[in-house]
């Protein structure tokens, strides 16, 4: 039974390279043939064997580089914290500060030409305005004048700068000339803001295509544009648990923002998944979140 | 430039285990992952270990015929496995039961059963440590053949290749390595049963 064939027939069953029917066929010869189902054994344990040996040899190795670093005074040069973290946090706490006063100008541009109040308060009462009605207090239907559904639209437009300062480009994904697979004429479609072809495109790819999370992530920022913000939330969260990085740590942030959408409802999983976010110093997106968060919480 | 910019380069010389591999993930990575295990409760001891763990790991998964890296950069897979390692610790560390000194001496006394479970096992052991030394006794050409297709999942070919030997030489060598070690597992006494 010993002969070539039978070695490479068992090396290939038992590291897992055969196919689905020959696989069964080695297991139902090892039903009937005790000789062929003990050899089997044998080898495994043979297999198991040099796999501990193996598995003991890299441990030994690794440790005496780990020794050898010491030696060489590797370790005991660490720093505080990285300093890559800082400047990454700053630049985000710069630009965030920067979009909010850009949206605070806007807003205040805005407020005349949407109320009345323009024909009612003379320029001269800029320095008194405590004299001056509230533009919620006249303007705004009084289902709008609750103070959450002003701290509503401040969240709305919080996340609404935070998507744009960090919104993705799919351009990438194609390739130079005309767009070939499903998912390139997708992300063509989304460049040129067409974001129903591109979910249109999508719809049918199956969950074994290869570049799926690529498709899938097209996917819900599609949604999110068309502002189908519960199937955007169901997708990011899908990609969130999928460990494929780095769908999955892009994936978390964009489903930060969309709880930040919805923030009163929300409240609770953005925190617990900003902490998440906020517990890895080295994700994508951490300063990011810290700003988010602490704005949102109003810190 | 670093020879390991390329990262199939990399994965190549991390799957042979050579040293210079691990030694360029250690200067590359090794200070985020010991950044954040620090900034998560954790030593600089803590992150020493945990970065061998993780390297152990990864050699483990990369030695998968299903393995492929992807998008994703080396960096980035490693620092995710340091991380869940880091966060499987601290789970464990936190849900540890602690056990007084009568629990432990109702937890001594063994039911039938368990004698009989205890039995096997120090059998399995027993077989273990015979076949550990058995392959430790190989001689090294052999050890070297059934460490590089068994552990290091490298195929004939590559073998030969790394070797300098023709493929047939190579399984022609196999066999009667994998021959010889049978006949003495057959003699071992702690192969024996009744």
């Amino acid at each position: 039974m010993n002969n070539l064939y039978d070695d490479q027939l068992l090396d290939d069953y038992l590291l897992d390279r055969l196919g689905e029917a020959e696989r069964r066929q080695v297991e139902e010869r090892a039903a009937r043939d005790a000789d062929f189902a003990a050899e089997i054994a044998l080898r495994r344990a043979i297999i198991e064997g040099t796999e501990r040996a193996g598995e003991q040899n890299l441990k030994e190795k690794i440790a005496a580089l780990d020794a050898a670093l010491e030696r060489e005074g590797f370790f005991s040069q660490t720093q505080p914290v990285s300093r890559k973290v800082w400047v990454r946090r700053l630049s985000w706490a710069a630009a965030v500060a920067l979009l909010l006063s850009a949206g605070l100008w806007r807003w205040l541009q805005d407020r005349p030409r949407t109320s009345d109040q323009v024909a009612v308060s003379p320029p001269s009462h800029d320095t008194q305005q405590d004299n001056i009605p509230r533009l919620a207090d006249t303007v705004l239907p009084p289902s709008a004048q609750s103070s959450t559904d002003a701290s509503e639209k401040r969240f709305s437009a919080l996340v609404k700068a935070a998507y744009s300062a960090t919104a993705p480009n799919f351009s990438g994904v194609r390739s130079a000339g005309r767009p070939s697979s499903v998912v390139e004429q997708a992300s063509a479609a989304y460049e040129n803001h067409d974001f129903r072809r591109a979910l249109q495109l999508l719809d049918t790819l199956p969950t074994s295509a290869p570049n799926y999370w690529q498709a899938a992530e097209i996917r819900a920022h599609a949604l999110f544009h068309l502002d189908e913000i519960k199937r955007a939330t169901a997708l990011f969260s899908e990609i969130a648990k999928s460990r494929q990085l780095p769908f999955s740590e892009r994936a978390q942030w964009f489903l930060l923002i969309c709880y930040g959408k919805d923030y009163s409802k929300q409240k609770n999983a953005f925190q617990t998944l900003a902490n998440e976010i906020m517990a890895d110093p080295e994700h994508p997106y951490f300063a990011q979140t810290q700003d988010l968060a602490a704005i949102m919480s109003g810190q | 430039m670093d020879t390991y910019d390329n990262p199939l380069h990399l994965l190549h010389d991390l799957r042979l285990e050579k040293n210079e591999a691990f030694e360029h993930l250690y200067r590359k990575h090794y200070r985020s992952v010991s950044n954040f295990i620090r900034f998560n409760s954790g030593t600089e001891n803590d992150a020493r270990d945990v970065f061998q763990e993780t390297l152990l790991a990864l050699c483990k998964n990369i030695r998968l015929e299903t393995f492929h890296l992807d998008r994703q950069d080396i960096g980035a897979y490693l620092f995710a496995i340091a991380k869940n390692c880091w966060l499987y610790r601290l789970r464990s560390q936190k849900s540890k039961p602690e056990f007084t000194t009568s629990e432990n001496r109702l937890s001594d006394v063994p039911a039938n059963e368990d004698l009989a479970s205890e039995h096997f096992e120090e059998a399995r052991e027993e077989e273990r440590l015979a076949l550990t030394e058995l392959l430790a006794a190989m001689n090294p050409a052999c050890r070297e053949i059934l460490h590089g297709f068994y552990f290091l999942r490298q195929s004939l070919h590559q073998l030969a290749q790394s070797l300098g030997y023709s493929e047939d030489y190579i399984k022609l060598k196999k066999h009667r390595c994998m021959k010889d070690l049978r006949e003495k597992i057959d003699h071992h006494p702690a192969f024996r049963h009744e």
